[in-house]
């Protein structure tokens, strides 16, 4: 089982990043790249298939991140995947934005709880809550969420102990100063390598689905104004 | 060749299957129309929503009614623009992404080319040259068509599409955001000859443009001022389709006139208007033309006009780079050619 091979695909803000793992072995492209994941991600794939010498349909299955995140960006991640999938015979694993932050600050700093957020316009923000477990992945300890920032900062205020790192750019808020027990990554971005551990497990739990099935994991709603104009 | 055509600009997704053997084989629309009526418009986060849900399952629908497995499509067409960006942006995505993965080539087709073509899906086609008027919600035209890709423009509406003018009296006239024009049109079968007279813009100076907008204030003005009753409603709808008629009529004359083409092409969603065939017709017959219309399902937006136009240019050796292409403005007159 430890031989899979999964690609993942993430572009639910300004970054846009694909990454590709045979058992242990992981190939990666990230870039921060606003306004031009359209341009990268097909390219990114093709060269993580070339290099790692396989071929698209002999895969096990593709995750992309799912959301929160921009609106747009969602819908990239999820029609590239469902177009790869449905053309190459393999199934979907949608895997949380916010999950795959966590699971990258776990990577990059060790980190042991998280808390990511980011901006979800119009004062709102998308914020979850992870810890590590015994294999090393990620947990929710709630469901994702958007809110306005102050009942992110009283949750934290509530629930959580010194040490649970802060990332994401859902925490470039004002009211951050009065959180200085707290350490912080504001410049830190969901990246497709995080993808891989957190799908092999879901695809364990039976997780993966059709293409038709897949679709972006968007939290917001409410997306009609009553000026009839819509939020991005 | 098998082509798959998808269509997803506005509030429309369209999925078709076009063969260079047997011609159209298959062609799935589902309509948003119903998701947006609360509104009074198309929200465009709501219309992306919708096309993501629904775009894999109606190219399995195609599939099928082909009799077609995913390993039998040849090569891909997408509308690239113009249209909502991020409507259109679903559409390129899973077109462009399933081209790689079945490794076949595909195309992102300009919206109004779909339009322009969908009379050759006919039986009785048009062969090349040919005059188009093209009538849409969002455009005005007449271009002169001398092969695929070879377009000139020859007038344009400077403000308002036909289309447009027809949904916003619809709409005055309190038939709301589904009706449009097809509404119109069917309230003016109960109307008669009356004493309303709406003008016939920029037909009396010489050009090929178009404008619509004054037609619109002018229907505005008028029936803020007359009785609400159904008959009068109805009168009025008569004389603003009339005077719509009447003006693309008298363009189309002109531009066979100057041109001498011996073939006009009228597509988009306007060309199903009854009276607007019946009056081209005439027309034709004056003139010692023959005109073509898509039959009235492929006037509106649908996956078939995409397929064919893929169809097209896939043939003639286009296809795209590994980037996704979408374009909420893609202007007329960068209409010709690869791109
Ligand atoms: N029978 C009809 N008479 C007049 N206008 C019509 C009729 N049927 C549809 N329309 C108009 O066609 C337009 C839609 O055409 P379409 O080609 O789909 O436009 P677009 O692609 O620019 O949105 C609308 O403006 C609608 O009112």
């Amino acid at each position: 089982m430890n031989n899979l091979k999964i690609l993942g695909i993430e572009t639910s803000t300004h970054a846009c990043s694909a990454a590709l793992c045979s058992g242990e072995r992981v190939w990666a492209r990230f870039e921060i790249a606003p306004a031009r994941h359209t341009q990268l991600i097909l390219p990114m794939v093709e060269e993580l298939l070339q290099e790692a010498g396989f071929e698209l349909k002999t895969l096990s299955a593709i995750a992309f991140a799912a959301g929160p995140g921009s609106f747009t960006g969602l819908r990239i991640a999820c029609g590239v995947a469902q177009g790869l999938a449905f053309g190459a015979g393999l199934s979907l694993i949608p895997i949380s934005t916010l999950q795959t932050m966590a699971q990258g600050a776990a990577r990059i700093f060790g980190a042991k709880r998280v808390i990511p957020a980011l901006d979800a316009r119009l004062g709102g923000c998308y914020w979850g809550s992870y810890v590590l477990d015994e294999q090393g992945l990620m947990q929710p300890q709630c469901a994702d969420q958007l809110t306005e920032p102050v009942q992110l900062l009283e949750h934290l205020a509530q629930n959580e102990q010194d040490g649970s790192l802060l990332i994401g750019q859902g925490w470039s808020v004002p009211e951050q100063n009065r959180l200085p027990e707290f350490p912080k990554q504001v410049d830190f971005y969901p990246n497709a390598v995080d993808l891989l551990p957190l799908a092999r497990q879901a695809n364990l739990d039976g997780l993966a689905i059709a293409p038709e099935l897949a679709m972006p994991y968007y939290l917001r709603d409410n997306v009609v104004l009553q000026s009839g104009s819509t939020t991005v | 060749m098998n082509i798959l055509g998808i269509e997803t600009s506005c509030d429309e997704t369209g999925v078709a299957l076009y063969s260079e053997k047997h011609g159209l084989l298959a062609h799935q629309l589902h309509t948003q129309v119903a998701l947006h009526a609360p509104y009074g418009g198309v929200v465009p986060e709501l219309a992306s929503r919708d096309h993501i849900r629904k775009l894999l399952p109606l190219i399995e629908d195609a599939l099928q009614q082909a009799k077609l497995t995913r390993n039998d499509i040849t090569g891909i067409a997408y509308t690239a623009g113009p249209g909502l960006i991020g409507a259109l942006m679903v559409g390129a995505c899973v077109a462009r992404s399933l081209g790689f993965a079945l490794n076949i080539p595909t195309i992102g087709i300009h919206h109004l080319e779909g339009h322009l073509l969908a009379p050759l899906l006919e039986e009785r086609a048009p062969t090349f040259p040919f005059l188009a008027l093209l009538v849409s919600g969002g455009h005005t035209a007449l271009l002169s068509v001398e092969n695929i890709g070879h377009y000139t423009l020859l007038g344009e509406s400077v403000d308002d599409a036909a289309g447009e003018a027809f949904d916003k009296t619809a709409r005055l006239l309190g038939l709301g955001y589904q009706g449009g024009g097809a509404a119109l049109a069917r309230l003016a079968k109960q109307g008669g000859p009356s004493q309303f007279h709406f003008p016939r813009p920029m037909t009396d100076r010489p050009g090929l443009d178009f404008s619509f907008s004054g037609l619109k204030t002018s229907a505005m003005m008028t029936i803020a001022a007359a009785p609400k009753d159904e008959k009068t409603r109805a009168d009025i709808a008569r004389a603003f389709e009339e005077a719509v008629v009447d003006t693309l009529v008298i363009k189309c004359r002109r531009a066979i006139e100057s041109t001498s083409m011996k073939r006009l092409v009228v597509a988009g969603g306007v060309s199903a208007n009854i009276h607007l065939r019946m009056s081209l017709e005439k027309m034709s017959q004056e003139l010692g033309i023959e005109v073509f219309f898509p039959r009235p399902e492929f006037c509106t937006d649908n996956g078939a006009m995409i397929a064919y136009a893929g169809y097209r240019r896939l043939k003639a050796g286009e296809h795209d780079d590994l980037t996704i292409c979408a374009r909420a403005r893609w202007p007329l007159g960068e209409l010709n050619g690869a791109y």
